[in-house]
């Protein structure tokens, strides 16, 4: 768990095939993708094949753009900024489900995931390295680089 | 016997009551009252709609909780989540504002008692508008120190009765609490220039110099040879006493005095022989490395456990402010010789000494003392040392939980103990060495002293610009026009704490990627030193390739906390010198005017402090738009403009119609995660209504560059900023106009290469906007039905 949060009511833990679960009964799911694929192929690559197997639309934030961009992968926005797409998600109400994935600055994400939690009636999904309390569902923390790749690799293996 | 009495230009003091000569016709809000510029305010807010990301679920402000507020319930009292976060945010701007203010009275009371009501204020014959926000908002030229104290008398009356707000059953709505936290933002650039102004005049600081002394910066200038008094914090009078005493004893080159924070930067304008070490994050470095022989606490960002720190390591702390009095001794008016002896002794851990005018004497001889008892300095621990360290962890983790930045202490851990300690170097360029992992460590593994051990390069040393101070009147005239037409693309202001994960790598690439497209860069406080330390690769610092003037392509270092007024200042002399808008007591007109016609941004990358909040806010309220690191989310709320909704409109005084524009600057409060990201940011923020053609092409041209330079595409938004074909940067024209064709269904007239239909408005060159009545009232003599 990312340091110090104090929330009344805790993300509940997920686990990959949930996740799969979730989406395919999403009506319109949005992942959105953070600063820490600027440094990540792997998590380049992850996203690549979920788009190309699931359709997810993409929005990065933190300059994930870039990476995402040049390995294929189609963007719906690159400029927006995690907290002005907070605010998309909140007001427009155009998806039911958001996943977020690859925050370098998980203290950020988890301010975001605040105020869906509080003002919004969207789904949130942090895919991330870290437990997010915040969200409505959350990865667990992984204390292995690798044990989270695996996880990330078995949302793809389900789909 | 009646007699007449006739007099010009004459200044009567009653009090603190200052009658002046009629400089320039009043305006019609001087000393604004808490509600005075809630017009304004709500003006602001209707486009920027405050965006509120809670720490906490709860509230428990006071005893009928702790109320769980979650998804925007009520609490016992009454009030909802996001009203309880507007009313934080008022208390942590009134924190920020409250310390400038009270360090400004600390200044101005002792520039009074030791100069006298009377000593002019003269900062110099190229800044003859010399306190543009007093002016603005209280409404006087002030002419000497005297005049401070009755600005003074009015923020703190101010703060007061915005503090008396945030009690218990008062605001119901969450944008009273914004205005209320805007109007504390504006009160505190009136302070900090009070305070700035103080110290330049009274103690011959660079005034608007561009080619002010170079300090040496960073952890290189603690030198272990030498005795050292390390200075911490932000008010400069005990340190400018030291370099005084150091001065008149003819000891300069025995004693070491280097800075960090606020205080450094001052005392080196004060002195340039002073140093400076660095930001908050090495304070504890500084510390642990034991070379300080003595050290001098002051006031704000200084670590709450610097004694305790100190005691472990054996230094004798002086602290010197009411603010921080550390549970010492208050022994101002004890025997100096005997106070020497006692801290070098070790007998008292450190002394409270309330007259900075005895720190001087007591901190020198302390620090000979100890440094001859000391003998010589051990820096840091020994590569064995390290390794026995290492060897307790057990990699559970907590490390990596209670570290603000995530950092995997942990895998570094892991790593060194098969020797590799490369991570370690790593760790330290994001680490603000707070300190927390230890705490956490279940083993007491001294983890800030590893990672300084193996990962610090203790021998960096860089130089920065000692603070100008003012933007003279003269750098304004010339650059008045281009920045309001655009072809200089805009200010960056890089103000606030260190508290960014990537350190002062990734400011110093933002700052020259603007330097480099010739923006001009302002800085101040920790940001202004981090610049001192980036280099590039002959190890030239940025103040060194780079101009100190106030134009495209120079970088300008303001100062301390307190000279970010002087940034502040030079936005508003744009409005007052180039366009002729009266300042006195007209914040709302020149407020207005900045918000449409500036293309000024600010730049926190951090930032950590409740200061930092309320000066990102008073920019806010005068239309200045700020970039924020990761890590002020936390502030809890931002300002951000939804393009999609039917708020970007302006009254235009020329053509006497209400029209739609567009959405520039969209978000007065935005985070960037990257600074790749903040880099796009900065440059999309620049863009304002009152571009011309010519501008707004070059600030296209940077936009647009940047995002696919960094975001590797054209930016989402562009097209809402072409308002003809003239907008388009030339060497993209033909690209831009088939997207604007084929992807957002505008006609284009192929033949001649013009835009036929698709903008929000067309460019008119009298455009004259304004969102504020009476200003359109003003300038069209129309009266507009409410």
């Amino acid at each position: 768990m990312i340091a110090d949060v104090q929330v009344s009511r805790s993300a509940t833990t997920i686990k990959p095939k949930i996740v799969v679960n979730m989406l395919n009964r999403a009506k319109r799911p949005v992942l959105i993708t953070g600063g820490g694929l600027l440094n990540d192929e792997r998590l380049v690559e992850f996203v690549y094949e979920l788009q190309k197997r699931a359709g997810l639309e993409v929005i990065a934030t933190g300059g994930s753009s870039r990476a995402l961009i040049e390995r294929d992968v189609n963007v719906r926005m690159a400029v927006f900024t995690l907290h002005y797409v907070t605010q998309f998600l909140t007001d427009l109400q155009e998806y039911d489900l958001s996943l977020f994935l690859g925050f370098r600055a998980p203290y950020y994400l988890s301010r975001m995931l605040s105020a869906l939690k509080h003002f919004s009636n969207i789904n949130t999904i942090s895919i991330c390295e870290w437990y997010q309390p915040h969200a409505k569902f959350s990865f667990p923390d992984f204390r292995k680089k690798e044990e989270y790749y695996k996880a990330l690799e078995e949302i793809l293996e389900v789909l | 016997m009646v007699m007449d009495i006739h007099l010009n230009n004459v200044r009567i003091h009653i009090g603190r009551i200052v009658e002046e000569d009629e400089w320039e016709p009043m305006g019609p809000t001087p000393k604004p009252d808490v509600l005075d510029l809630r017009y304004w305010d709500q003006k602001l807010l209707e486009r920027y709609e405050p965006f509120y990301a809670p720490m906490q679920d709860f509230c428990n402000l006071c005893t009928m909780g702790p109320c769980e507020l979650s998804r925007n319930k009520k609490g016992a009292c009454g009030i909802d989540l996001k009203t309880q976060k507007a009313r934080i945010v008022v208390l942590a701007c009134l924190i920020g504002a409250s310390a400038h203010c009270s360090h400004a009275r600390h200044l101005v009371e002792y520039v009074v008692e030791k100069f006298g009501r009377d000593y002019p204020i003269d900062l110099g014959k190229d800044v003859e508008i010399e306190a543009p926000n007093i002016r603005l908002v209280f409404g006087i030229r002030p002419k000497t120190v005297g005049d401070l104290e009755a600005v003074l008398d009015y923020v703190e009356e101010q703060l007061v009765r915005i503090l008396h707000s945030t009690h218990t059953g008062q605001e119901e709505s969450y944008l009273d609490y914004e205005s209320k936290a805007l109007h504390v933002g504006m009160l505190d650039h009136v302070a900090m220039e009070v305070a700035d102004i103080a110290q330049i005049v009274a103690f011959n600081y660079p005034k608007g110099d561009p080619d002010s002394p170079l300090i040496e910066t960073g952890f290189g200038v603690l030198d272990a040879e030498k005795p050292v008094i390390l200075i911490i914090g932000h008010n400069v009078l005990p340190a400018r006493n030291i370099m005084d005493y150091l001065e008149e004893h003819g000891m300069e080159n025995d004693v070491e005095v280097a800075g960090l924070c606020c205080t450094a930067i001052d005392t080196s304008r004060y002195d340039p022989k002073a140093k400076i070490v660095g930001t908050l994050s090495f304070e504890l470095r500084a510390i642990r490395s034991g070379i300080p022989d003595v050290v001098v606490t002051d006031e704000q960002c200084i670590r709450a456990d610097t004694l305790k720190e100190c005691s472990k390591v054996g230094i004798p702390v002086i602290a010197t402010s009411e603010a921080s009095a550390r549970g010492l001794p208050d022994k101002t008016n004890e025997n100096i010789d005997v106070i020497v002896e006692d801290l070098a002794s070790g007998r008292l851990k450190g002394v409270l000494i309330r007259d900075p005018d005895k720190v001087g004497e007591i901190a020198v001889k302390t620090a000979l003392a100890v440094r001859k008892r000391k003998g010589k300095k051990k820096v840091l621990m020994s590569r064995e040392e390290v390794e026995n360290e290492v060897r307790k962890c057990t990699g559970c983790g907590r490390c990596v939980f209670s570290c603000p930045h995530c950092l995997r202490i942990d895998v570094a851990m892991g790593l060194a103990k098969k020797g590799d300690f490369s991570m370690f170097k790593e760790i330290d360029r994001s680490c603000i060495a707070c300190g927390k992992c230890e705490q956490a460590c279940p083993k007491g593994i001294r983890i800030v002293d590893i990672i300084m051990s193996v990962g610090m390069d203790i021998k960096v040393k860089g130089r920065s610009r000692a603070g100008r101070g003012p933007i003279t009147d003269t750098e304004i005239r010339k650059v008045g026009q281009p920045i309001v037409m655009g072809t200089i693309p805009g200010v960056i202001a890089a103000v606030g704490c260190p508290n960014y994960p990537g350190a002062r790598e990734e400011l110093g690439s933002i700052i020259e990627e603007f330097l480099r497209r010739r923006f001009i860069v302002v800085t101040s406080g920790c940001h202004a030193m981090d610049l001192g330390l980036y280099f590039d690769e002959e190890g030239k610092s940025l103040y060194e390739k780079y101009p100190g003037v106030f134009d495209g392509g120079g970088l300008v270092n303001v100062g301390s906390c307190v000279a970010n007024s002087h940034i502040s200042g030079a936005v508003i002399k744009i409005a007052a010198i180039f366009a002729k808008r009266p300042l006195r007591g007209n914040y709302a007109e020149i407020a207005d005017y900045i918000l449409n016609r500036v293309g000024a941004v600010g730049l926190a990358w951090g930032a950590y402090s409740q200061k930092a909040a309320s000066i990102a806010t008073g920019f806010n309220r005068l239309g200045i738009p700020v970039v924020v690191g990761p890590h002020a989310s936390k502030y809890r709320r931002a300002y951000i403009g939804k393009f999609w909704k039917d708020v970007w409109w302006v009254y235009d005084i020329r053509s006497r119609k209400r029209m739609r524009v567009e959405p520039a600057p969209d978000a007065l409060l935005v985070c960037a995660e990257t600074k790749e990201e903040a880099i796009v940011q900065l440059a999309r923020l620049c863009i304002r209504p009152g571009d011309t053609p010519q501008g707004r092409q070059i600030k296209l041209t940077h936009y647009i560059e940047l995002s696919e330079k960094y975001l590797g595409c054209l930016p989402d938004d562009w097209h809402l900023f072409v308002r003809s074909e003239a907008d388009l940067p030339v060497k993209m024209k033909d690209r831009l106009l088939k997207i604007l064709e084929d992807e957002h269904g505008w006609k284009i007239d192929w033949k001649s290469k013009k835009i036929v239909e698709g903008p929000i408005r067309q460019y008119d060159p009298g455009f004259n906007p304004t969102i504020v009545e009476h200003v359109y009232e003003k300038y069209t003599g129309e009266k507009l039905l409410r």
